[in-house]
């Protein structure tokens, strides 16, 4: 009975299971595909369909079944990556490239650059990639083009979910930041923050706040 | 909006070959995929930054004969894109001469 079992049932039951896995591959890449573009999208609904229509495409473009499949599972593999970078950034945490002075006064490759905080704003391409040497925020701040990835956060920005500024946090020793209210969070890499973006609005507000606060307290 | 990229990494190269390489035709997302050798993620992320940096033009194709199936999606580098494209790509993978000085055998003439 054993023999029977292995020589006829099992790779009966074997090659109809690797041939429905086939069939099935292509419907499942599809579903897989789009769900992974509303991943990839985060909020954005019309940029999820049109992404999930588009790598659908490339799915169908794909020769074989198990190839198209294996092509859905990437796709979905970077787009769960991408949403947990986003869900970090925008739920809890900006990361940007706010440096201490303690942190640049360890670094002697790169020559810092006294500019306000609008130059700085724009010399990194509308991109927060720059600045402070303490809290509060300053009217001149160092800026290091290309510290961002040479030395790391030394803090980062908290935003809620409507990318409203909500405090700093600092690194916590441990590779994630910890805020005022004790909550830690794990910093992300950050790539979009144009002027017109609302947390750069935020931003601006909060600099131009301080500022009047310490003017009005001189 | 920064009009050359911040951070250019081999992948953002390849995908400028590919580009590069079609010579002003449009490329889908698989055509994209399969030239570059990267991963679709990989290649959408730079889509996107080469899109941001105004390098890129896309349009829907018009696939009214086949409604069942997903339409593609075709990128093209704008004419900017393709002067900054080569021009990165000339500085970052010069073209290695294939040219080799080979021994001429049986007294050939040079």
């Amino acid at each position: 009975v054993n023999q029977v079992w292995l020589v006829f049932v099992i790779p009966v039951l074997l090659s109809l299971a690797v041939n429905e896995v086939c069939d099935v591959a292509p419907w499942l890449a599809q579903k897989l595909v789009r769900r992974a573009a509303r991943l990839w999208a985060f909020d954005d609904a019309a940029q999820a369909l049109e992404l999930g229509e588009e790598w659908a495409a490339i799915v169908n473009d794909a020769p074989g079944k198990l190839t198209k499949l294996g092509h859905a599972l990437r796709f979905a593999g970077g787009a769960v990556w991408r949403f947990q970078s986003q869900r970090v950034i925008r739920s809890a945490v900006i990361q940007r490239v706010l440096r201490s002075r303690s942190v640049v006064a360890g670094s002697t490759d790169v020559e810092p650059a006294i500019v306000s905080f609008d130059a700085a704003v724009a010399a990194a391409g509308g991109r927060i990639r720059f600045l402070i040497d303490d809290l509060p925020i300053q009217d001149q701040q160092l800026y290091f083009p290309d510290m961002g990835e040479a030395v790391g956060p030394a803090a980062v920005l908290l935003v809620d979910e409507q990318g409203r500024f909500g405090g700093v946090a600092f690194p916590d020793g441990d590779g994630g930041f910890l805020a005022a209210d004790g909550h830690r969070y794990i910093g992300a890499h950050v790539e979009l923050n144009t002027p017109g973006d609302p947390l750069m609005v935020q931003l601006e507000q909060f600099v131009r706040e301080r500022r009047q606060r310490r003017g009005s307290s001189k | 909006m920064p009009d050359h990229p911040t951070r250019v990494t081999a992948p953002f190269l390849d995908v400028a070959e590919a580009f590069l390489a079609a010579s002003g035709q449009e490329l889908h997302g698989w055509a994209i995929i399969k030239a570059s050798g990267r991963g679709g993620p990989t290649v959408y992320k730079i889509l996107e930054r080469m899109a941001s940096l105004g390098w890129l033009t896309s349009r829907w194709d018009d696939r009214t004969a086949e409604p069942n199936k997903p339409r593609r999606r075709y990128y093209k580098l704008t004419g900017e894109g393709v002067a900054r494209a080569q021009a990165l790509v000339g500085e970052r993978r010069p073209v290695k001469s294939h040219r080799q000085l080979r021994p001429a055998f049986d007294g050939g003439d040079l």
